[in-house]
């Protein structure tokens, strides 16, 4: 799966990281129980501080995305992702409420928000078949 | 021919073959570098920057020939027609000559570079993006470190060969030969006597099985440009690498090998002397052969990159890396294929103090041991 880090963008580079980690089992580009490289080697291949690449890893295995073990290194969750539960439908909220609002101001429809959203979601998904 | 003229000879040939070797390291080094400064792609072709190069690889060739001319006049005053003499004492004051020459031309070299470059103003662009492959070391296909348990096999063969053949071997057993093939030094029969050249053997298969290990771990360098295709190419420049060093690894394990039987089995060194010292020169044609091959492919393809231009990270006269921002141990060379130590990294000190220390403590081992 490849990796890209915007060295320009204004989203910290550890939050690119999790986003990116995140989309990739998304798409099934990651799989569970799929191995990842290591701290010291990723933030070796990125040439960003090994704290930075720490801090992604710390959060996705947090919330529970990635298992991090001494021995077999970190891994995308073979146990089950964690499901959707007040605290993600809060965040979620969250979110959507600051898209809706500008949405709204520049006159955008519920309808094409929502197939908006919709289709974003469905192309996610695919990604994983574009890629292979 | 005498013995005498045999040896000054063999001496001037290796004296040629490494004269050659660090001329064609100068010259096969890359375009956008001068001296250690790094020259914008507009720039390379620019008079001035062909200037300081004909005129400090001039110095470096008249050099070359100064060193050799100083070595046959010493051959010379020797004795007449080089029938007297040390061989071995001369290429080591012709070694000094050519290879102490070159830092006072590198360095005048690197101060007119650095003088372009402040004048021309060359800056390096950094990157934007950094692209990279998640499975990039699982799609690796190098020559697995299993494949040097072949080498070790080998290394049994001569130990247990010589430890059956205990009453063959000859007390004392010659250790030394001068280059006419006539043993000339001998230590009385023993472990270290008969067992050293096992022991190196070790060493040299531990060194190049950690060189294997390291090319798995060095990082990626994908051009986010076209990632695909750099991928591909430097899963491919690592597979050479890899193949290279375990073929290395089992030549030298052979050509010891090679040197024990005929110390301690009386192999008729007579006639394979000549045959043994172009075995010598094998891995260096082989070495070079190998940068041709990748350069020609190129396959080298991280070479140029952000990191190679700025000049900052690169001390000691542009050749080594000094980056404490850089998390990797093992980097991109500069000159050359491959890798090299990042010595701000912790390790990077430990790791060349390593290499310096640890064969000296062998010579010593050994020497204690006979």
């Amino acid at each position: 799966m490849w990796m890209e880090i915007d060295l320009q963008s204004e989203v910290p580079i550890y939050e690119q990281l999790v986003d990116q980690l995140i989309e990739g089992i998304a798409s099934a580009q990651l799989r569970p129980g799929d191995p990842l490289p290591s701290v010291r080697s990723l933030a070796a291949d990125l040439g960003i501080n090994l704290h930075t690449v720490n801090k992604a890893y710390q959060i996705l295995k947090q919330d529970g995305f990635l298992q991090v073990h001494r021995k077999q290194g970190v891994v995308v969750q073979p146990d089950g992702m964690p499901g959707v539960d007040a605290a993600f439908r809060a965040k979620l909220a969250r979110g959507l409420r600051t898209l809706a609002a500008e949405a709204a101001v520049r006159g955008m429809t519920e309808a094409e928000f929502a197939e908006q959203s919709a289709a974003v979601y469905r192309q996610l998904l695919t990604k994983g078949e574009d890629a292979k | 021919m005498t013995t005498m003229q045999t040896e000054w000879l063999v001496i001037g040939i290796i004296n040629i073959v490494i004269s050659a070797s660090l001329i064609a390291a100068v010259f096969l080094a890359p375009k956008y570098l001068l001296f250690g400064v790094y020259v914008p792609q507009a720039d390379c072709d620019r008079p001035e920057v062909g200037r300081i190069r004909s005129r400090h690889y001039g110095a470096i060739a008249a050099l070359w020939l100064a060193g050799i001319a100083v070595g046959a006049v010493i051959g010379a005053w020797g004795g007449d027609g080089f029938t007297g003499g040390s061989p071995e004492t001369a290429l080591g004051a012709v070694l000094v000559i050519q290879i102490g020459g070159l830092i006072p031309i590198w360095r005048s070299g690197r101060r007119q570079a650095l003088r372009l470059k402040q004048d021309r103003n060359w800056s390096v662009e950094q990157p934007s993006k950094i692209v990279v492959d998640l499975l990039f070391r699982q799609r690796q296909r190098l020559v697995g470190n299993g494949w040097f348990l072949l080498d070790l096999a080998i290394v049994a063969a001569c130990a247990i060969s010589a430890w059956l053949h205990w009453d063959v071997i000859p007390d004392p057993v010659p250790t030394h030969f001068g280059l006419n093939g006539e043993a000339d030094a001998y230590s009385s029969k023993g472990f270290g006597a008969v067992f050293t050249l096992n022991i190196v053997q070790l060493v040299l298969i531990g060194v190049l099985l950690m060189v294997n290990m390291t090319i798995r771990q060095a990082r990626q360098q994908i051009n986010p440009a076209r990632p695909e295709a750099s991928r591909e190419q430097q899963l491919r420049f690592r597979r050479a690498n890899s193949i290279f060093v375990h073929a290395l690894s089992l030549f030298v394990v052979v050509f010891l090998g090679l040197g024990q039987s005929i110390t301690l089995y009386g192999w008729p060194i007579k006639h394979l002397n000549v045959g043994y010292l172009s075995l010598v020169a094998l891995p260096i044609v082989a070495v070079f052969g190998f940068v041709w091959y990748v350069t020609r492919q190129g396959l080298d393809e991280s070479a140029g990159g952000s990191r190679i231009q700025s000049d900052e990270v690169w001390r000691g006269g542009g050749l080594f890396y000094y980056n404490k921002a850089d998390p990797a141990l093992m980097v991109e060379k500069r000159y050359g294929v491959g890798w090299t130590i990042n010595f701000a990294h912790p390790l990077g000190i430990a790791i060349l103090a390593g290499i310096l220390i640890v064969p000296v403590a062998i010579i010593l081992i050994l020497s204690f041991l006979t």
